[in-house]
């Protein structure tokens, strides 16, 4: 990833990627973690399957906007040692960047009364 | 996805469709996941769990081939690539159409009366040969160009060996050429062995050249995607010789065979597998050639 990148270089991101970012917004997660939080946090609509879930975690590492955090234990699981993800912080600007890019264009609907009950009008 | 049977195999299946690479980095961590998505499902009944597995795999099918087209994002349409291409789909099939006439035989001839050629014309096989010689020579080199990883003495070699393969099919078909012309000759038997000889021999060195630009190709993955596409063309050859022998040693009458289902399949194979390989030397440019355009940063 070059030092020139910038966040809007990388957009609009794809609907997993987005989700994934978000999930370690917060926190370091694991894959099945990650998978947990999303489907949680979008009430099933969105569901990560493994080979989705790690195609865009090798992409997002190799544009440096998640990192690994270190392999340990899941107190919840087993003991079945797991790799850590968190996101760096180019990875939050890229998010920040999507999440702004994704306002506008509600802002833009609402605006032509196609979003009701969204934003300030 | 711990659970033994059918799904359990497709999983394995699936997995191995996985780039080498991308399974040794994510595989094992892939399987952990796949294995508890699986777990949490079943506390949902087996139906849930079914569907979970189902869903995984087809997943992980999509993933193979979307991770498989990532990593060839050094193959892009190049023009040099589309003549040799275009020289090995249609050169080896000539070559094949001058030793039947049956097959593709007729879209040949067709082919032929709009440049003017008469298909009862002695002339007709022979000239197939040497140009479908001419056409597997360009495109066998250009095979051989893209083996950059190879080293030089075996580029050298089947470099060597492709225009010699090459050179002794189109003589053979010079060759049969005099044997087939209706004046008489005292030299007529030996134009036939020549031929013949020059015909099997060049054939033999071409199908080397196949084999060995194959494995080299598909260890180096030298035609991306389509590293296979060599491989693919020596079995359809294969399979040709193969049924055409099992034709003469089944007793069953030449004409018969030859039209039958087996034969057609088995000549029909050799130009599919050849516009494989003109099309894995089309979409991938010579190491000299055309470089690989950068591809914007995407995230997906």
């Amino acid at each position: 990833m070059s030092a020139e990148t910038q966040p809007k270089d990388l957009l609009p991101l794809t609907e997993p990627v987005f989700h994934i970012l978000l999930s370690l917004a917060d926190e370091e997660r694991h894959g099945y973690g990650i998978m947990r939080e999303v489907r949680e946090r979008t009430e099933g609509s969105i569901v990560l399957a493994p080979g989705t879930l790690y195609g865009a975690i090798k992409r997002l590492r190799g544009l440096g906007l998640i990192e690994e955090a270190a392999t340990r234990v899941d107190p919840e699981l087993d003991d079945e040692r797991r790799k850590y993800y968190r996101i760096t912080g180019l990875g939050e600007r890229v998010a920040s960047a999507e999440a702004a890019r994704v306002a506008a264009l509600a802002r833009q609907a609402a605006l032509k009364r196609l979003l009701t009950g969204w934003g300030e009008v | 996805m711990s659970t033994p049977g059918i799904e359990g195999r497709l999983f394995g299946a699936a997995m191995l469709m996985l780039p080498g690479e991308f399974r040794s980095e994510y595989g094992e961590e892939i399987r952990v996941l796949a294995r508890d998505t699986v777990r949490e499902a079943q506390s949902q009944g087996a139906g849930s769990a079914r569907s979970a597995r189902t869903r995984i795999v087809a997943d992980l099918l999509l993933a193979a081939m979307r991770e498989h087209a990532r990593k060839e994002s050094v193959m892009h349409f190049n023009l040099a690539g589309l003549g040799a291409g275009i020289a090995t789909a249609i050169g080896l099939p000539m070559i094949v159409a001058s030793y039947s006439s049956y097959g593709f035989w007729g879209l040949v001839r067709g082919t032929g009366a709009v440049v003017g050629f008469d298909s009862s014309d002695v002339a007709v096989h022979p000239t197939i040969v040497l140009v479908g010689a001419l056409l597997t020579a360009i495109g066998l080199l250009a095979l051989v160009h893209r083996l950059s990883a190879a080293a030089a003495a075996t580029v050298s070699t089947l470099r060597i060996a492709a225009v010699v393969g090459c050179a002794m099919v189109g003589l053979g078909g010079a060759a049969m050429f005099a044997y087939a012309l209706p004046t008489v000759s005292p030299w007529r038997g030996a134009s036939d062995l020549v031929g013949s000889i020059l015909l099997g021999a060049g054939f033999l060195s071409i199908l080397g050249v196949l084999i060995a630009a194959g494995v080299i190709a598909v260890r180096t993955r030298a035609l991306g995607a389509l590293s296979f596409a060599p491989l693919a063309v020596v079995g359809s050859l294969a399979l040709l010789l193969g049924v055409a022998l099992l034709g003469f040693a089944s007793g069953v009458s030449m004409e018969v065979f030859l039209r039958g289902p087996a034969m057609v399949i088995a000549v029909w194979l050799v130009p599919v597998t050849s516009v494989l390989l003109g099309a894995g030397l089309a979409l991938t440019p010579a190491p000299s050639g055309a470089q690989s355009r950068p591809r914007e940063p995407r995230p997906a």
